[in-house]
């Protein structure tokens, strides 16, 4: 069984081609970062006037790297939320066209599942309870799927995303967008407690976490330094930042992990190409004699083959969309999952 | 040539199956729907494809040619539009062709007695107090899209001669040249019948259909704007 997946919810126009729900065949993906940069962070109408131009050449490459023709597919997989409203309509209705085209069924993908589920074309089958930490640009959510396969959401950030906490950050230090890899390099020769930063909501009950009020503790104490005249370096203060974002992150996906008896979590997103918080979380879950999913950097970043993956355990499921699918901005995580 | 039709490109959107074969000029449209939810493009789109395909007694695979209006329109619903239309077709592998919203207008306005032989100013609601439009003289091909405010638009009527008719969405809530009398907005058959001759001669291919905007992308971004940046110190 052959799936194509298009992946349109933000800057990258995305498609992947995923075999038998395992194997990996294409993930091509056109990134838009530049086109962004100057701006700081995501343009809406921009991203959709370049999703529409790049998507069927895409396309095309996608299924070149796989060496299929249009005609073996056997479904056309989409994310049709959360993500940019403008941008995710953009692959929603492309999906549409293939699939009506084609003749194949067509399968509405959540954007957080499909960056848990990916894991699956490097570690083979997710069975049983996990717990999934999704952390991008977008999103910081945590994650639960119960040994019944139902997946729902237990915390997430009620302010700020931490790649949205890293891009506002790096844009205030001068150091460039997308900020979450101009941080993590910054912060690599820098000092972890360099700056005395607080740990918001740490010691609150539940799963959810706070990362505005971070960035404005560290406008403060860089306020404070630069009036006092010991401006610290860059990388301290990268490091220092970079340090407060992950353990407020460890500790409340560990804390949701212990709670819920999970044997394995998942880290998946942008922020999970960071390499703090992977060593931080391999570290974490060793100590607690669990399994750590770390997909690699280019399939924790948004891509095609994610939502190819996610798509085929749906379709597999038999779960397939009809034609008046609709994107939706703030779509909640489907809480029926392939068993 | 059977040719679907689709327009989305402003408040209205609709679909129309076309047999270009049969009927002198017009063709005849052997189905059709059409939709006023302005923001209902992407519900509509697809489901309307299969059921004017479904009443006109054919499958997706019987189309021989997709025409798709090209704008200028309102950005989001004419994404949708090219985009379904073009993977639509790259997916069957058959020809497409865009055409633009205005030529739409200026063809179903000339097909009234009255309209027929006058200048015409299309005109098409580009929001924010912007207005798209283009002069079209009798026997004129395809219309230039300018966009401007409701001044250059009375201007533009003004320019085109003494005997010159606002059609379409008209900024002053005039007759537009519409069925009803009202405002008369592109419609997927006359995109289908404007989008023969291309389409009999091979189309455009799918990544060469530009939608039109006329105008540079919105780029404000609510946080960008606050806050200024500040590079520390060594």
């Amino acid at each position: 069984m052959l799936v194509l997946g298009i992946e349109t919810s933000c800057d990258e126009t995305a498609v992947g081609v995923v075999e038998d729900r395992l194997r990996l065949r294409a993930d091509v993906v056109a990134s838009q970062v530049d086109l962004h940069a100057r701006f700081g962070g995501v343009v809406p109408e921009v991203a959709a006037r370049a999703h529409l131009e790049a998507l069927l050449p895409v396309v095309e490459r996608a299924l070149d790297e796989a060496g299929v023709r249009a005609e073996d597919l056997d479904g056309v997989a989409v994310t049709h939320g959360p993500g940019l409203a403008g941008p995710l309509l953009v692959g929603v209705a492309a999906a549409k066209g293939l699939a009506l085209g084609l003749d194949v069924p067509l399968v509405g993908v959540n954007h957080l599942r499909a960056h848990v589920e990916v894991a699956q074309l490097e570690h083979g089958e997710l069975d049983g309870p996990l717990v999934a930490l999704v952390v991008s640009g977008g999103h910081t959510s945590i994650v639960a799927r119960d040994a019944t396969g139902t997946m729902r959401e237990v915390g997430a950030t009620v302010d700020d995303a931490a790649g949205e906490a890293f891009d506002k950050v790096a844009r205030y230090l001068g150091l460039g967008f997308p900020g979450g890899p101009a941080i993590d390099a910054a912060a690599r020769t820098g000092r972890i407690d360099a700056l005395d930063l607080p740990r918001p909501m740490l010691d609150a009950p539940g799963y959810d976490l706070s990362l505005s009020g971070l960035k404005t503790a560290l406008v403060r104490t860089l306020e404070a330094s630069d009036a006092a005249g010991t401006t610290p370096a860059v990388a301290d203060v990268a490091a220092s930042f970079q340090e407060a974002v992950v353990d407020v992150q460890v500790a409340k996906v560990m804390r949701a992990v212990v709670d819920l008896d999970a044997p394995t979590l998942v880290v998946a997103g942008g922020v999970a190409a960071n390499s703090r918080l992977r060593a931080r979380i391999a570290a974490a879950c060793d100590a607690a004699g669990v399994r750590a999913v770390l997909p690699s950097p280019r399939l924790c970043t948004d891509n095609g083959a994610m939502v190819a993956a996610a798509g085929a355990n749906l379709l597999a499921a038999g779960v397939v969309s009809g034609p008046d699918l609709e994107a939706d901005p703030g779509l909640l995580l489907a809480t029926r999952a392939p068993a | 040539m059977i040719v679907l039709g689709v327009e989305t490109s402003t408040a209205r959107s609709s679909v129309a199956v076309l047999d270009a074969d049969r009927g002198g000029p017009d063709g005849v449209v052997l189905a059709s729907a059409a939709n006023d939810d302005p923001r209902g493009h992407g519900a509509f789109l697809a489901p309307a494809i299969a059921a004017c395909c479904a009443e006109a007694g054919l499958g997706v695979v019987d189309l021989d040619g997709v025409a798709v209006g090209t704008g200028p329109g309102l950005y989001t619903g004419l994404r949708i539009g090219l985009a379904t239309a073009a993977a639509l077709a790259w997916a069957r592998g058959i020809p497409v062709a865009g055409v633009g919203g205005l030529d739409a207008v200026v063809r179903a306005a000339r097909r009234r007695p009255e309209l027929a032989g006058v200048p015409l100013v299309a005109v098409l609601d580009a929001r924010r107090g912007q207005w798209f439009h283009a002069t079209a003289l009798p026997g004129d091909g395809p219309v230039r899209p300018a966009v401007g405010d409701a001044a250059a638009v009375a201007a533009a009527v003004a320019a085109a001669g003494p005997d010159a008719v606002a059609v379409g969405e008209r900024p002053d809530g005039g007759p537009g040249g519409g069925p009803d009398g009202g405002a008369l907005r592109p419609d997927a058959a006359d995109i289908a019948r404007l989008a023969v001759p291309a389409l009999r001669a091979g189309g455009t291919g799918p990544a060469k259909l530009d939608p039109v905007y006329l105008r540079e992308a919105d780029v404000r971004i609510g946080w960008a704007a606050r806050g200024g940046g500040r590079v520390v110190g060594a």
